[in-house]
């Protein structure tokens, strides 16, 4: 599905689905995406779908829309591209492209070049010694020059390796900042970066080269930072005096700085902060080094470099985190989405109930004020009152095994096993569904294993599995000319392997929604379901090291094994051995139809 | 109200088919009940019903087809129809039919489904 993801802007984090094939984009409240930015006009632009394609059209807006830093009037995009609307930046995901070549077929991997040319593996190198490749040549007589030139290329290897190796800004400031000092001679430091709603530069890092008093204050000519920024140009100042630039402004003079080095960090679309180094020669060290400059051009364009590779790092990890956030969001509020579903739906059952109860109540009270009670009214205001009665009851169920499956679900737990029998355990299951079973006209049957030894397991734990399992079975029933369920137990002694198995004759899984069956929140059972039973059952079942193996076949029906490795109690103490769980884990499920084993996560 | 009417309730939740026909059998209207619009386009057009209730969020087809045909069955028929869905889902439907919007009293409900009975 198509998606803007507001990446920068008061908006930062919002993912806006493209389901439709008029989109607008603006200010007011009319549009389909509203954004919360004073700068973005009203009605600013539209997006309209052509084909799989969305063309984004200006709507004569105040103050334009920029695709990849390009203004335009009308542009088709393409996944991956930047949208610019006043401060608010969006990043544009197209359709999945269907015409992306399948390369499985065209690229071979084998054991064995069965074509052998002889090919030999003729030199090896370790990666750390990939960034030697700008080392000094051993030749002394190389030329300055390239010596210079390698040693850069050798700064900006090391620059791209640190920022691509952290996740978070304020570390790769630092390490940024650490790398400058190692490679410029500056006394101070630091870098600021922009905020992206007030526009203002915020210092972030601050360095002082060792022996250099720390508790001083930096303080930085708000003139160049504006030239840096605005005119996005890096700048050396070795003496403001001679820089006919700033002849306007009196800071640098008052400031006294001798030589020091802003450059701009641009990022992909915008300037993203800036990079600050200074230097304070005395005139010792001017005699010392017989000069009155430590920065020079060289240093500047090195400058520039690293602040362009540190301000891509930056967008980077602050789209990453916007994206971790987003994802954090719209999982929260798909879980608040379904429960409150789920939730709303039981409280209009027990609203239905409750109703009913109250009228049975009416009746009554109104056959006892006219005196005309009598065993026909009577009779039929409990039969109001129990058919109301019976409905709130089995909502009040609902809400119980869903609080108890939001729990399960919630904490990790390691199950108490205690000596269960599996048979009474199911049978419990059977029975609780028996009656509703029979409601809904579902046959209903019960083969226990003849045999069935006392187990260690969690019963409770294992009784919630089941019990969540035997629901959907029956529920997916409910639609069907057949309906029946058959609940197995079976107990393999060779194995040590307990085996709780569900047929249904519901209206079976389609193959794309088997491998989605386990996720949490998705259900099958449109309004009916919570999403939560086949997670929890299968957590349950991980938690007791065995799984949930499905075979469906759609239109036909499931079937539903719950398999976990279970010894009687004098074998059972202390750990299963490795063995039984290596068993369990490699049997195979064998079915015609599609089959989703849900394995534990190793 | 006519004698003994009937009404088709289309509701995937069996608690509130439970509830309706309760209501509806103490005002003398006998029901028919179904879960899907799929299978009330069928039930309607078969019996003649005087009037459908039609909870939208039962329609699971991908477009939306279910609770199309169903309308259009009612509107073939002349048969009423109370649309019961969400607020944002009001636009949709209200042309269709009478609007009752989720979370509704049963007691609102059944009055409504009275006048439309007498109406008809």
């Amino acid at each position: 599905m198509p998606s803007l993801f507001v990446i920068q802007g008061r908006d930062q984090g919002s993912r806006f689905r493209l389901d439709d094939s008029l989109v607008t984009i603006g200010r007011g409240t009319a549009n389909t995406v509203q954004l919360h930015d004073t700068e973005v006009s009203r009605d600013h632009v539209e997006l309209v779908r052509r084909g799989d394609k969305f063309v984004l059209k200006d709507l004569g807006s105040s103050n334009g829309t920029y695709v990849n830093g390009g203004q335009i009037r009308e542009h088709e995009l393409a996944s991956g591209d930047q949208v610019q609307l006043g401060r608010t930046l969006l990043l544009y995901t197209g359709a999945t492209d269907d015409r992306l070549e399948d390369l499985a077929d065209k690229i071979n991997i084998v054991a064995r070049n069965v074509e052998d040319d002889g090919s030999r593996i003729v030199h090896s190198m370790a990666q750390s010694e990939g960034s030697e490749i700008f080392a000094p040549p051993d030749d002394a007589n190389a030329s300055p020059w390239l010596a210079r030139a390698r040693s850069n290329l050798q700064i900006m290897y090391r620059t791209a390796l640190a920022v691509s190796h952290t996740l978070d800004i304020d570390q790769l400031l630092s390490r940024i900042m650490d790398m400058i000092f190692e490679w410029v001679d500056a006394d101070r430091g630091c870098i600021m970066l922009k905020d992206p709603d007030t526009e203002q530069l915020v210092p972030k890092v601050r360095r002082h080269r060792r022996g250099v008093q720390t508790d001083e204050r930096i303080t930085i000519s708000k003139t160049i930072l504006d030239y840096v920024v605005d005119r996005n140009e890096g700048v050396l100042t070795s003496n403001a005096r001679d820089d006919d630039r700033f002849d306007a402004a009196k800071s640098i003079l008052q400031l006294a700085v001798r030589e020091a080095i802003c450059v701009p960090m641009q990022g992909r679309y915008d300037v993203v902060g800036v990079i600050y180094i200074d230097t304070s020669l005395t005139p010792h060290r001017i005699l010392q080094q017989g000069s009155a400059n430590k920065f020079t051009h060289e240093h500047l364009k090195l400058m520039i470099a690293i602040g362009h590779q540190a301000a891509l790092a930056v967008e980077d990890t602050s789209y990453y985190k916007a994206m971790v956030q987003a994802e954090r969001l719209a999982a929260v509020g798909q879980t608040i989405a379904s429960l409150s579903h789920h939730i709303k739906n039981i409280l209009q059952g027990v609203r239905g109930g409750s109703y009913l109860i109250e009228l049975g109540i009416k009746d009554h009270a109104k056959a006892v004020s006219d005196g005309a009670i009598n065993v026909e009214s009577a009779e039929k205001a409990v039969t109001t009152m129990r058919k109301g009665w019976n409905i709130v009851e089995r909502n009040q169920e609902r809400i119980s095994a869903l609080v108890m499956d939001m729990l399960t679900f919630s904490k990790e737990r390691e199950p108490v096993p205690e000596p269960s029998n599996l048979n009474e355990i199911a049978g419990d299951v059977v029975e609780l569904m028996k009656s509703r079973a029979d409601d809904e006209k579902v046959e209903f049957l019960w083969q226990p294993a003849t045999t069935m030894p006392t187990l260690m397991f969690d019963p409770e734990a294992m009784h919630r599995a089941i019990l969540n399992i035997v629901t959907n079975a029956v529920d997916a029933c409910l639609e069907r000319d057949t309906r029946r369920v058959e609940v197995s137990t079976q107990y393999d002694h060779k194995e040590r392997m307990a085996r709780v198995r569900v047929v249904d004759t519901g209206s079976g899984i389609e193959k794309e929604d088997l491998e989605r069956i386990f996720a949490v929140f998705v259900s099958q059972k449109g309004g009916r379901g919570t999403g939560l039973g086949l997670p929890v059952s299968q957590k349950i079942l991980h938690e007791h090291g065995g799984r949930i193996r499905v075979e469906s076949q759609p239109d036909h029906g499931s079937t539903f094994t719950l398999e976990f490795p279970a010894t009687p109690p004098h074998t059972a103490a202390g750990e299963q051995p490795d063995e039984i769980r290596g068993s369990a884990a490699i049997e195979q499920a064998v079915d015609t139809g599609h089959t989703q084993a849900a394995t534990p996560p190793s | 109200m006519k004698l003994a009417p009937r009404v088709l309730i289309v509701d995937e939740s069996a608690d509130s088919r439970e509830v309706l026909s309760a209501l509806l059998a103490r005002h003398g209207a006998t029901t028919i009940e179904t879960r899907r619009p799929q299978q009330a386009v069928e039930l309607a057009d078969l019996h003649r019903v005087d009037l459908i209730v039609f909870d939208a969020e039962s329609d699971r087809t991908a477009s939306g087809s279910g609770a199309r045909d169903l309308k259009a069955a009612a509107s073939r028929n002349g048969t009423p129809i109370v649309i019961l869905g969400t607020v944002r889902s009001a636009k949709k439907h209200a042309a269709s039919g009478q609007f009752v919007s989720k979370p509704y009293h049963y007691g609102q409900l059944i009055h409504k489904i009275e006048g439309l009975l007498a109406a008809a």
